[in-house]
């Protein structure tokens, strides 16, 4: 999302808040891709996470009336987004694993039904520990990861953050899993 | 997890962002509540306590949940509403209670309680660009509801005093304004 949709989605998310209805329409077209895309990122599958982005959406909207104007609107929504998401993980069995079963004795080829589900296990560990990531870490590592608008910030005040991002992912992945190498 | 046929979502949507709404504004309108809540133990009156404070509820509840400026005049009524309310209430049980009952004194407490908020009320509305009689007409309409909650020590020519107070004080400015518009 560029700079210009940004900042109008936040003035019309401060609009909606003070009850201007005609900002309805412009946020629903403009927040509903974005949200399709970025649970899509979280989740991987189209079906579900257009699923849990209607939710995401209604829950936005439902809480439009307290949104306070000092906040990024899109960080906001995605907040709101990530916790829809966590939520759906709790409902539909995220199990946290115990930290042995992660654990790789040898290296197994990519192609073999183990290779495959320890990756899809690696790979659902990882969306949870990014699912619970502050609004402004997920920004970054967002931003890090699939290229996309950077937050308005200095490149070194953005490689700072995403440092920080970094750190506080490593801190909840051994929260949940323990260290994070096998060896 | 049911999904929503895409036609549907814009409409329950809308429908989430009003309950929303609603909800939001009920929580703002909790001063009402609690001004009912005093006046009915103080006044002894439930029956005129739950009716002008149920009418103040609902008022304040529909204009927080409509927005804009009658939300902001539903805000500023209720804050110069709870000192019209405490204003008649402390004049009522204060030293001075005695000569308070007589009915000069209790027009003369009411209707320049009433016409103090009235004038605070018109300065408040200065600063808006739009709508200033509206919000001068709404935040007048909850502030005199507020105060006539604490009125109700006084009956109905307490009620009256304070009515009177905030017209006069509001009136003037709105037609001013009005004529040099």
């Amino acid at each position: 999302m560029d700079e210009a949709t940004r900042n109008l989605l936040n003035r019309n998310m401060a609009a909606l808040a003070d009850g201007e209805r005609r900002a309805f329409d412009p946020i629903y077209r403009t927040l509903w891709p974005v949200l399709v895309r970025f649970v899509a990122v979280l989740s991987t599958d189209r079906m579900i996470a257009e699923d849990i982005a209607q939710q995401a959406l209604l829950r936005i909207l439902g809480r439009a009336s307290t949104f306070d104007r000092t906040q990024d609107a899109l960080a906001w929504s995605m907040t709101i987004a990530a916790n829809e998401y966590r939520s759906y993980r709790r409902k539909f069995g995220n199990r946290a694993a115990d930290p042995r079963e992660w654990a790789l004795p040898e290296p197994i080829h990519d192609d073999t039904p183990e290779a495959i589900a320890v990756r899809d296990n690696l790979r659902d560990a990882a969306r949870a520990v990014i699912g619970q990531l502050r609004p402004q870490d997920l920004e970054v590592v967002v931003a890090a990861l699939y290229d996309s608008q950077r937050p308005p910030l200095l490149a070194a005040a953005f490689r700072k953050r995403l440092q920080r991002a970094v750190a506080n992912t490593r801190t909840l992945w051994k929260r949940r899993h323990g260290h994070d190498r096998t060896g | 997890m049911a999904m929503i046929a895409p036609d549907k979502l814009r409409q329950r949507a809308l429908r989430a962002y009003e309950w929303g709404r609603l909800k939001h504004a009920a929580v703002k309108a909790w001063p009402a509540l609690l001004l009912t809540s005093i006046s009915w133990w103080l006044c002894h009156e439930p029956g005129l306590s739950f009716a002008i404070g149920g009418s103040l509820f609902a008022l304040a509840i529909g204009l927080f949940w409509y927005g804009r400026v009658p939300a902001l005049a539903a805000n500023a009524g209720m804050k110069a509403g709870m000192v019209a309310f405490a204003v008649p209430v402390l004049a009522y049980h204060s030293y001075f209670a005695p000569n308070c009952c007589t009915l000069s004194t209790m027009l003369l407490v009411n209707g320049s309680c009433g016409l103090g908020v009235g004038v605070l009320l018109s300065i408040e509305s200065a600063p808006l660009q739009i709508q200033r009689n509206v919000f001068l007409l709404f935040a007048s309409v909850v502030a005199s509801i507020s105060g006539m909650l604490g009125c109700i020590l006084f009956g109905p020519m307490g009620l009256a005093g304070m009515a009177a107070g905030v017209l006069l004080a509001t009136a003037p400015v709105a037609i001013y304004r009005h004529a040099h518009a």
